[in-house]
């Protein structure tokens, strides 16, 4: 028996060896796979992300000839109400417009627009004013300069008529006006 | 043919050892005895090759036979079986065998545990050569019948072979198998050729009778093979024997006719080299005695053997596992690897390329969204002032607009009919031409505005259809009309 010992224990040996170091690399072997699994999956987002990054720039480039920095700037710069209140004193001024007041609501988000569906960041006030015009034109020529402020002045309602209906003169127009103004969102002031 | 151990032949008379050959035959070795002096040749020989073991053939007197019935049974049962029959059959004995035999039957074989076998065993085993098989002759040369007679492989048949290292050694086989052996010792030199032959003649004859007890019948035929010298050959051929058929051989022709490749030469008397070349060409022996003891030790062997070539297999096994799993892991962390790599320098590139793209364009994001912002505020929308101009353009100083009013895309005006240079007193004219004029003037606004719907809503005095006409007095009213004006609806 005791020659036998010796055989005996390295065939148990070996067979431990091959048993137990089985689960172990086995276990070793789908953790390996696994990361491996993890890095491709890796390795191609990365690969999508520069291709999707150089279609991106590509469209950006061509996208760049379409508008200018300084446009870019404006059309997503913040809108300032009070900036607006300030001037419109001031226009209706030099517009000839008299005894001017006016009213901006409170801004408020953007209902869903069907021809925009994905434009973010809009807000809308409604802006209505009163003024003595001397003429039509006036009117005209103020809201016309309103339209070259920050973001868009859709005119919902205009009413002009006279201060005095029995005499028919210049100078005899009041105006009331309703208009939309949609605009950026103020900084920080997210409705 | 070649031949890698040593076999030798034990008899009562002597031993002959046929020491390994390459190609040619090496001259056997010859022991007249069993003394020391007398086994000195043959142990020197040995001595000088000791890693070939000893195959010992054993042609004493004392070995015994007999046949048993054995049931059928399981490999296991009959194995304990037949220990207990072998314990049983020969309980002196330690040197036993049982080997299977036609019908069910098991020859059971015992070798005595002679002095003279104790001798040669006592001498090898001072020797550092490996122990070699131990088998009684007549099982060996049972084949040699078959092969020279082969009518012996159905029947019953008889050999009769002269050993010099032990006599005259008969031995009966049926359907191949033995069943019986008688040896007759050598007979002196002296001993006349004529009483040679017929000594062994009588012995025969006594074998013929015993084997009655096998089951051979008078009628039964029971040929013989005798290998003799050729002094002999002739006498015996003449003597009258109880056999059917007599072939008598000397050694030589033995050799020839059984193809047996010996160096034997014509004048050979005994047939101890027939025997010893026969054995050693055989590729397997019939039978192994063994002690008890060295069963067991060689059992013990074969295990130890046997386990050390397991584990070997299991430990090459072991090791080509671990290296073809090392191979696997270490092409997955390769693999790994160059996977890091590759996102590394994919990294790089990218890395590379902004730096290289970035300055000159803005993010495509903030581009998309100034587009969008700048197509979102630049949408027209109808405006009031895209319609006064080419209304006051129609009206041409015949009307003036008194009232505006613009809401949601219609336009509701009052239009004071202006007094032309003709007809200064417009408060006087007839209401149909005031009428008139009014409509001249929506047609004209609708010349302008060929995309607008133009309608009158109310004159200065009942015109409509819907409204009612009469003839009373009424007081006369600034001719004043009110228009809407609103876009055409394109189905």
């Amino acid at each position: 028996m005791k020659t036998h010992r010796i055989w005996i224990a390295i065939l148990l040996t070996a067979l431990a060896f091959i048993f137990l170091t089985r689960p172990i690399t086995a276990r070793l072997i789908a953790r390996t796979e696994k990361e491996i699994l993890t890095l491709t999956q890796e390795k191609t987002e990365r690969r999508v992300k520069i291709q999707q990054w150089k279609a991106d720039t590509l469209k950006a480039e061509e996208l760049s000839h379409t508008i200018n920095a300084h446009e870019i700037e404006n059309y997503l710069a913040p809108a300032n109400r009070n900036e607006l209140a300030e001037k419109l004193g001031p226009l209706a001024s030099v517009a000839l417009l008299t005894n001017f007041t006016f009213s901006l609501d409170p801004a408020i988000k953007l209902k869903n627009d069907k021809n925009f569906p994905d434009i973010q960041g809009i807000v809308q006030s409604n802006l209505t004013f009163e003024a003595n015009v001397p003429h039509d034109v006036s009117l005209f020529n103020f809201l016309d300069a309103l339209s070259h402020m920050a973001g868009r002045m859709d005119v919902q309602e205009i009413e002009l008529s006279r201060t005095n209906q029995d005499e028919i003169t210049a100078n005899n127009l009041h105006a009331k006006v309703s208009l939309l103004w949609l605009s950026n969102c103020e900084k920080g002031k997210n409705p | 043919m070649a031949q890698k151990v040593f076999f030798l032949i034990i008899g009562d008379d002597g031993a002959a050892l046929l020491p390994p050959r390459k190609r040619k035959g090496a001259a056997p070795i010859f022991a007249n005895g069993h003394t020391d002096e007398q086994a000195q040749d043959i142990i020197s020989r040995i001595k000088k090759t000791p890693r070939v073991p000893v195959h010992i053939l054993v042609d004493l007197q004392a070995q015994q036979m007999k046949l048993a019935t054995i049931p059928p049974l399981s490999y296991f049962d009959r194995k304990k079986l037949l220990e207990r029959r072998l314990q049983q059959t020969f309980p002196q004995t330690l040197l036993r065998a049982a080997l299977k035999a036609p019908n069910n039957q098991e020859l059971l074989v015992a070798l005595d545990e002679t002095e003279t076998l104790n001798f040669w065993r006592r001498k090898l085993a001072l020797l550092s050569n490996p122990s070699g098989r131990l088998s009684l002759l007549p099982l060996e040369l049972a084949d040699l019948l078959q092969q020279l007679m082969p009518e012996t492989k159905e029947g019953w048949g008889i050999l009769l072979i002269w050993h010099k290292t032990g006599g005259f050694r008969q031995i009966v086989t049926h359907k191949g198998f033995v069943v019986f052996t008688r040896l007759t010792p050598s007979l002196p030199p002296t001993t006349h050729i004529d009483f040679a032959t017929a000594a062994l003649a009588t012995d025969i004859q006594a074998t013929r009778r015993y084997l009655g007890r096998l089951g051979l019948a008078n009628k039964d035929p029971l040929p013989l093979l005798a290998i003799l010298p050729q002094t002999m050959k002739e006498s015996f051929q003449k003597t009258p024997l109880e056999t059917s058929k007599a072939l008598v051989l000397t050694p030589q022709e033995a050799a020839a006719l059984g193809k047996i490749h010996a160096p034997i030469k014509p004048k050979e008397e005994n047939g101890d080299l027939v025997s010893l070349y026969w054995a050693a060409q055989k590729e397997r022996w019939q039978s192994n005695l063994m002690t008890p003891q060295e069963r067991k030790e060689k059992t013990s062997h074969r295990w130890h053997k046997g386990g050390l070539f397991l584990t070997f297999l299991i430990l090459t096994f072991a090791t080509l596992r671990l290296g073809w799993m090392g191979l696997e892991i270490k092409n997955l962390y390769q693999q790994k690897y160059d996977i890091r790599s590759e996102i590394v320098q994919l990294d790089k590139d990218f890395a590379t390329l902004k730096k290289a793209l970035s300055p000159t364009t803005q993010p495509l994001g903030r581009l998309r969204a100034a587009i969008e912002k700048r197509r979102f505020f630049m949408q027209t929308q109808a405006q009031p002032d895209m319609l006064v101009a080419p209304i006051t353009q129609a009206l041409q100083n015949r009307a003036q607009i008194l009232n505006l009013l613009w809401r949601h895309g219609e336009f509701k005006i009052d239009l004071l009919l202006l007094p032309q240079e003709n007809d200064p007193s417009l408060k006087t004219s007839l209401r149909e031409k005031i009428s008139q004029q009014f409509d001249a003037l929506a047609q004209s606004i609708q010349d302008n505005l060929p995309d607008y719907h133009i309608q009158i809503l109310s004159y200065p005095f009942p015109n409509l259809p819907q409204e009612t006409l009469t003839n009373k007095t009424a007081p006369l009213l600034d001719p004043i009309a009110q228009f809407l004006i609103r876009k055409k609806v394109t189905p």
